[in-house]
């Protein structure tokens, strides 16, 4: 029920997958998670098995912050009845238009999630720049597919995961993946990609452990989960993360 | 002529979304040098091949072109490299050779791009290797401008 999401965020957050309806931001009523506060999930996983061909939508939890462009969005691409069949027999355009919609929607709350979360110290700065991320490529081509949420769910997750690391450096693949950097030199320099598969591609640039003049570079690809277990033999932990 | 390989006097600008720019600099990353899937070679402009009195006028001349093929982002830089200084950068730190060739573009119904050109051989789009090579390259921006 996941939808290849990976980490703990989303599959802890409530999913119903028996409302087989639309519903619409203005139908809904805000909820509050002890650790999460007031928040909101819009699961990729709810358009999976058998409501795919329905693009079902369900949002559970929406920030009281962010109903108001949502119900907006809601109203021009999912304007749609709950108990009418044949609403979903939509045309091609307004598909595009629902999945891109919803690949947005997903976005904004991987990024609110990632502003709400106590364990990450830079939050608000690293939700403002993903924020900005997304709003360029929009920018530049409103029709694309944006910064991919899973990948920022992963960046989250990695993040979570180790809460001494400092704040990445973030750009966007031509995916739409995250790239995050760490550097501190030319020899110091730590770069990951945040694939939306959960796994990630690493690059590092270590001093030469022998002392020769030129950086080592590794790179390779890992899970997120062991990722800073492969790179610790060059030293990352010691230039990229926090003292404590 | 396409397919010639550009001198390595010569410049090659880049134009880098600010989805690729490195966040605390502003000057592009390794993002903004990596190919998207099933691109051939990485596109670049030719900036001699303008023929214009000063980089700074082939630029500006570029940033006309960029606006009628593309959206181009407020914060959107084009970033300029020395074709012979990245190419033996990139040759002598990770032993890739890569080729810059004139690559024109015709119009085809949309805006004819006589200087645009390639940069062949870098490593494909889910290779690892690529963040490093699009790192490298990075290094090597002589100057990043706005393309607005």
């Amino acid at each position: 029920m996941d939808g290849g999401v990976s980490g703990s965020l989303w599959t802890r957050q409530r999913v119903a997958s028996s409302v087989d309806r639309w519903r619409l931001a203005s139908d809904l009523e805000p909820s509050h998670d002890p650790e999460f506060g007031w928040g909101s999930t819009l699961t990729a996983a709810s358009i999976a098995t058998e409501t795919r061909e329905k693009a079902h939508l369900e949002c559970l939890w929406l920030p009281i912050t962010l109903l108001a462009p949502m119900e907006a969005k809601v109203t021009s691409a999912f304007a749609l009845r709950d108990d009418d069949p044949a609403s979903f027999d939509q045309p091609a355009a307004l598909t595009q238009a629902s999945n891109t919609n919803t690949r947005d929607w997903r976005t904004h709350f991987s990024i609110d999630a990632i502003r709400r979360d106590a364990r990450i110290a830079f939050r608000e700065r690293l939700a403002d720049c993903l924020e900005a991320l997304q709003s360029a490529i929009r920018e530049d081509d409103p029709a694309g597919a944006g910064v991919s949420p899973e990948s920022i769910e992963n960046l989250h997750a990695f993040l979570r995961r180790h809460s001494r690391l400092k704040r990445p450096s973030l750009t966007v693949t031509p995916a739409g993946d995250l790239l995050a950097e760490w550097k501190a030199g030319p020899d110091k320099d730590f770069s990951v990609h945040f694939l939306p598969t959960g796994m990630a591609r690493f690059v590092v640039f270590a001093p030469d452990p022998a002392g020769g003049p030129k950086p080592v570079r590794i790179w390779g690809i890992s899970s997120v989960v062991s990722l800073m277990r492969t790179v610790r033999p060059h030293g990352i932990h010691r230039w990229a993360m926090n003292e404590g | 002529m396409k397919g010639e390989h550009l001198p390595g006097a010569d410049h090659v600008a880049r134009l880098c979304p600010f989805a690729k720019l490195n966040e605390d600099s502003g000057e592009p990353g390794a993002a903004a040098f990596m190919l998207r899937t099933g691109e051939e070679y990485l596109s670049v402009n030719w900036l001699e091949y303008l023929g214009k009195p000063s980089r700074g006028e082939a630029i500006k001349e570029l940033r006309l072109l960029y606006g009628k093929k593309f959206r181009v982002g407020a914060k959107a830089k084009i970033a300029v490299l020395n074709v012979g200084d990245f190419t033996s950068y990139v040759q002598s730190e990770v032993a890739t050779a890569l080729a810059v060739l004139h690559e024109p573009l015709e119009p085809n119904g949309g805006v004819a791009d006589p200087s645009h050109s390639g940069v062949y051989n870098l490593p494909a789009e889910g290779d690892p290797f690529a963040i490093v090579v699009g790192k490298l390259l990075a290094t090597k921006v002589l100057e990043a401008v706005s393309a607005k």
